[in-house]
């Protein structure tokens, strides 16, 4: 029994881990595959993080297992040149859980803010 | 051309699928093929971006994380089972000891090593990298090499009950003792049936067909039609020969075609049976296809195309074979029978031993000098005259790639040993913290597994690059044309026992490289290290280090060495007078025998050839001959000299004779010396003559005038009257003396193989090209066998020397940057052991100077020791090397000197550098970063 059958509560989810919720906030713009994913996380973190094969989708089996993700049905005329690479999309649940991250993210930045933490151009 | 990119992709995601296993089954599933999409996926984004090495240091990484992931997600999947559990009420008492917690604790350990040899390897990528490349060149050339000595000397034959199978071989009048046999020798031995089971017999021809309307040559085999039962072969499709298509001669074209041809040529179409292939100019039914492992029944390395039954054979040559069935002088049959259960090899060998005596009585003219010789099939591995030279070339190359495997892994444990001291503080502290020394262990050998691991991987990746290359580097003549058209197989790839040597050697490697370091880093007396090693003036713990520094050394020194006689040898070669003065030449060497063309119509044809040559524009001088100098081979045939005696133990004087047409010495610059040359006025019908060279005439009549002395041909009976005496030319080898060397008319003594040589105006290669094309002109049937220039030929024997240099020179640059890392290391790590003694001199009044030769003669006594240890081991080998080096000493004193001097020159510069840089820092920065 999946986690997705037994419970539907968003907090049992959070906090999302980093990669985690980068994966779903690329889903957010469309449905992707696993090189998309990786291309588009590369690009937003500004290369800092390289997703690589064994990582993505043990992250993959953990969402789809969670019910964050699901796979997207086949469609030939999406990529007609390669039809062995398979789409995934954010789930409504998962929408839900990157949604609370995100808020609770925004509360934590909030703080730092008022802390006045953000004007330090220390590199994370 | 092939793809290397594609296969170096597949070889790729082949050994990630292997990894993937590491992951529980359904994730693998799932996931599985997904994964190896994103791994080709980003190893092309990285290469477009970051070229071939940015690329495969994330094919590294990508490798790396697997395990972890896997081991991640092997718990996950437990946890989850555990949770199942205990939701239904059954939890588990079984706890830490035992059970799944024991194997879930040590799961966690072996994982967590795992992630942190990983981390500390990503961390250093430098000392990560050298690593890698050392165990990949290494391991790499010895599985390389390996799979070429497998396929020649290991290779399984797939042949039913081998040990009672045996080659009979008869030995010759001039001393050969593993020769070919006559096709009635053949059936003399089959009237030995109680000792043999089975006698079976093939030949080898080179022929044509037809592809595309365009005439190429295939390699036919003629088999006996029993011989693939005897071996114990079935046809993967299709059937063997039948008896009755072996019966009577040239009556029944059938073909049995072989795996890789019908792979090749008809794309493995079973519906090829009962078609026609067209061999000689006529159709051969398809009957049946090998096996794939049979390659061919000549010798390992060798592959036939097309096989038939032996009464076919006669008919794929024309006129010249048809004489096979009864000439007992015609001894090109190889003949394999199978013993009797019962026979023992000795006796098998007496009852042939009666056979060659009532022989020799009943035909005393050709079986004076013959017998015949018994040798068990599994004894040989291409022909008993040539195993030994072989074994000794395999054997030489397989000791080169052992010691530049052995210099890997010294290298390897002195970058580990160096990288234990680095640590000995962390491990001194876990230590004293109670952490057991096993587990301490456990995780340096992770470390080196996982370097070992990529090592291996990229190993295989390089060896089959590295055969490939070497396949292509062969010198485009009678061999690659041989390559070219797939008669030669250089090696039967990595196959299984191949993969299991180099599993072996990794394991090896491992263990070589990796115990003593992590057990020498893990017992530190961890009192004074815990004390910042602040015992003034305790000698430094070093020696394994210094021990291993002196061994690379040592084995750098002997590739360098031998790959120094061998630069010395092409040198010398470079400067040997060839005894031709032609070296802008093109060549086309054609077979008319193949061609179909009868023996009687050779001279006419060959003729055509240059008539129809000269007429090109751009060809000046044009010359033919059955052989040139310096082609590897020539012709040789019996013959008698009045007054002059064969030699001990010979009925007559095997010669070694080219038939050239007039044009020959002009067109090769080869000097007149007395008489005259071979004219267009010696044609067959006016008196047979013949022309010397200097070291025949030398050796023939050294004390009388050699014009007007008769050579007599003894299978002809011809005699010929030497009319001229020309320069010598060196015939096979650049350093041997002149051989003896006879010229005749190609009009009075015809040959099939025709070598066309000409000169003009145009570059050799587009001369070539000329030729070729004057001959497919003449008759687009006529089988090329080459197409080449004159300096091609001299590649083709010089290329064991320069692949012996190359890789020797390779190896030893590669050893030499290797032992100077070693050496750089050892005195670093010294000079800054020896810090605080260091300061204390030099506040005593010692200069920097001193310093530097305290530091230097240090590490100059483990060079020197190695070069000592390096020198004796060359003395030793060079001796073996003696055979292949051209015009030199095997004791060359220009290398004997030059090498070392250069070797210590080298690692002076090595050791120098940082004992100055240590020398030079000042005394109190150096004793606070301390």
């Amino acid at each position: 029994m999946t986690k997705a059958e037994g419970a539907t509560r968003v907090d049992d989810f959070l906090p999302l881990s980093r990669v985690d919720f980068l994966v779903l906030l690329v889903l957010t713009d469309g449905d992707r595959h696993g090189y998309g994913i990786v291309m588009e996380i590369g690009e937003r973190t500004e290369g800092r993080i390289q997703l690589l094969p064994g990582n993505l989708y043990s992250v993959m089996n953990r969402l789809t297992k969670s019910g964050l993700v699901d796979r997207a049905p086949e469609d030939p005329q999406r990529d007609p040149e390669n039809r062995r690479r398979r789409y995934y999309r954010i789930t409504p649940l998962g929408q839900r859980a990157l949604a609370a991250e995100a808020s609770d993210l925004s509360t934590l930045v909030q703080e730092a803010a008022a802390r006045d933490l953000l004007k330090t151009e220390t590199p994370v | 051309m092939r793809d290397r990119p594609g296969q170096s992709e597949s070889l790729l995601v082949r050994t990630f699928r292997l990894l993937l296993r590491c992951f529980p089954q359904d994730v693998r599933r799932e996931f599985g093929g997904e994964m190896e999409e994103l791994l080709i996926d980003l190893y092309r984004a990285e290469r477009r971006r970051r070229g071939t090495l940015g690329a495969m240091w994330v094919v590294f990484l990508a490798y790396a994380e697997i395990p972890l992931r896997a081991g991640v997600a092997h718990r996950e999947e437990w946890r989850g089972a555990r949770r199942e559990r205990k939701r239904e009420g059954r939890s588990s008492r079984r706890r830490l000891r035992g059970g799944p917690g024991g194997i879930r604790l040590g799961l966690d350990n072996l994982l967590q090593d795992l992630r942190y040899a990983v981390r500390r390897l990503a961390m250093s990528p430098g000392f990560t990298a050298v690593a890698v490349i050392s165990l990949t060149v290494g391991i790499g050339a010895n599985t390389a090499i390996f799979s070429v000595v497998n396929a020649v000397f290991i290779h399984n034959r797939p042949y039913q009950d081998t040990e009672e199978l045996v080659h009979v071989y008869t030995s010759s009048e001039n001393g050969v003792r593993y020769g070919g046999s006559s096709y009635p020798d053949l059936l003399e031995l089959r009237t030995l049936d109680d000792l043999f089971t089975e006698v079976g017999a093939f030949t080898g021809r080179l022929s044509r067909t037809r592809e595309s309307g365009e005439a190429r040559p295939v390699h036919v085999e003629g088999v006996t039609h029993n011989l693939f039962s005897l071996l114990g072969i079935q046809a993967a499709v299709g059937r063997t020969f039948l008896p009755e298509e072996d019966a009577v001669p040239g009556a029944r074209a059938v073909a049995i075609l072989n795996w890789g041809y019908w792979q090749r040529r008809y794309g493995g179409d079973p519906a090829v049976l009962g078609e026609a292939v067209e061999i000689a100019g006529r159709p051969y039914t398809i009957v049946g296809v090998t096996p794939e492992r049979i390659e061919s029944l000549l010798a390992p390395g060798v592959r036939s195309d097309l096989f038939v039954p032996m009464m076919m054979v006669a008919t794929l040559s024309g006129e010249g074979d048809q004489e096979l069935y009864a000439d007992r002088g015609d001894r090109r049959v190889k003949i394999v029978g199978r013993l009797r259960d019962e026979i023992p090899l000795e006796q098998a060998r007496s009852g042939v031993e009666g056979l060659s005596t009532r022989l020799k009585v009943a035909y005393p003219e050709l079986h004076r000098y013959r017998s015949f010789n018994v040798v068990p099939l599994e004894d040989v591995a291409v022909q008993p005259d040539v195993d030994d030279a072989l074994a000794y070339i395999g054997a030489m190359l397989m000791t080169t790639v052992g010691l530049v495997l052995l210099l890997a892994c010294t290298n390897l444990a002195t970058l580990l040993l160096a990288r234990g001291v680095d640590r000995r503080r962390e491990i001194a502290i876990r230590l004293a913290l109670g952490v057991r020394r096993s587990r301490l262990v456990a995780q340096l050998l992770m470390e080196t597994l996982v370097l070992v691991l990529f090592g291996t991987g990229a190993g295989l990746v390089l060896a089959q690059w590295s055969l490939e290359i070497l396949s292509r580097a062969l010198p485009s003549t009678y061999l690659s044309v041989m390559v070219d058209y797939g008669l030669i197989t250089l090696s039967h790839g990595l196959d299984r026992t191949v993969l299991l040597y180099t599993l072996g050697l990794a394991t090896l490697a491992g263990v070589l490289a990796s115990l003593v370091p992590a057990l020498q880093s893990t017992n530190p007396d961890v009192a004074p290290t815990l004390k910042a090693e602040a015992v003034p003036g305790s000698p430094p713990r070093h020696g394994l280090q210094t021990g291993l520094v002196g061994a690379q050394v040592a084995i750098c020194l002997v590739l360098l060495m031998c790959g120094g006689l061998f630069l010395r040898s092409l040198q010398f070669a470079g400067g040997i007078d060839p005894g031709f003065e032609t070296r802008e030449a093109g060549m086309v060497w054609v077979d008319l025998q193949a061609s179909g063309i009868p023996p009687s119509r050779w001279h006419t044809v060959t003729e055509e050839l240059i008539e129809r040559a000269r007429s090109y524009p751009g060809i000046d001088a044009i010359g033919a001959s059955n052989s040139v100098p310096l082609t590897a081979g020539g012709w040789s045939a019996a013959f008698t000299i009045p007054g002059v005696d064969p030699p001990e133990g010979w009925s007559s004087h095997m010669q070694i004779f080219n038939s050239i047409d007039p044009g020959f010495f002009d067109v090769m610059g080869i000097p007149l010396i007395a008489g005259r040359g071979i004219t267009s006025h010696d044609e067959e019908r006016t008196e047979h003559v013949v022309v010397v060279n200097e070291a025949a005439a030398r050796r023939f009549w050294p004390d009388e005038e050699p014009l007007g002395q008769k050579i007599i041909a003894v299978q002809s009976g011809l005699s010929h009257r030497v009319v001229g005496v020309v320069g010598d030319t060196r015939l096979e080898r650049l350093g041997a003396s002149a051989e003896c060397l006879l010229y005749f008319s190609h009009a009075q003594i015809p040959t099939s193989n025709v070598r066309l040589v000409a000169t003009g105006g145009l570059t050799p290669l587009e001369i070539a090209v000329a030729l070729q094309q004057a001959v497919q002109e003449v008759d687009e049937n006529l089988v090329i066998v080459a197409v080449t220039t004159l300096d091609e030929q001299l590649s083709v024997l010089l290329f064991p020397a320069r692949l012996a240099a190359g890789l020797l020179c390779v190896f030893g640059l590669l050893a030499l940057g290797l032992a100077c890392i070693g050496v750089y290391g050892v005195v670093s790590f010294t000079v800054s052991r020896r810090t605080r003694e260091v300061v204390i001199r030099m506040s005593l009044g010692a200069e920097a100077r001193d310093v530097v030769r305290m530091a230097v003669r240090s590490a100059m006594g483990m060079v020197l020791a190695g070069v000592a240890v390096g020198l004796a081991a060359t003395l030793v080998l060079s001796r073996l090397l003696d055979r292949f080096l051209i015009g030199i000493d095997p004791y060359d004193l220009v290398t004997f000197t030059a090498v070392p001097l250069l070797l210590c020159a080298v690692a002076l510069l090595a050791s120098w550098v940082p004992a100055r840089r240590a020398a030079l820092e000042s005394p109190v920065r150096a004793l606070k970063y301390r």
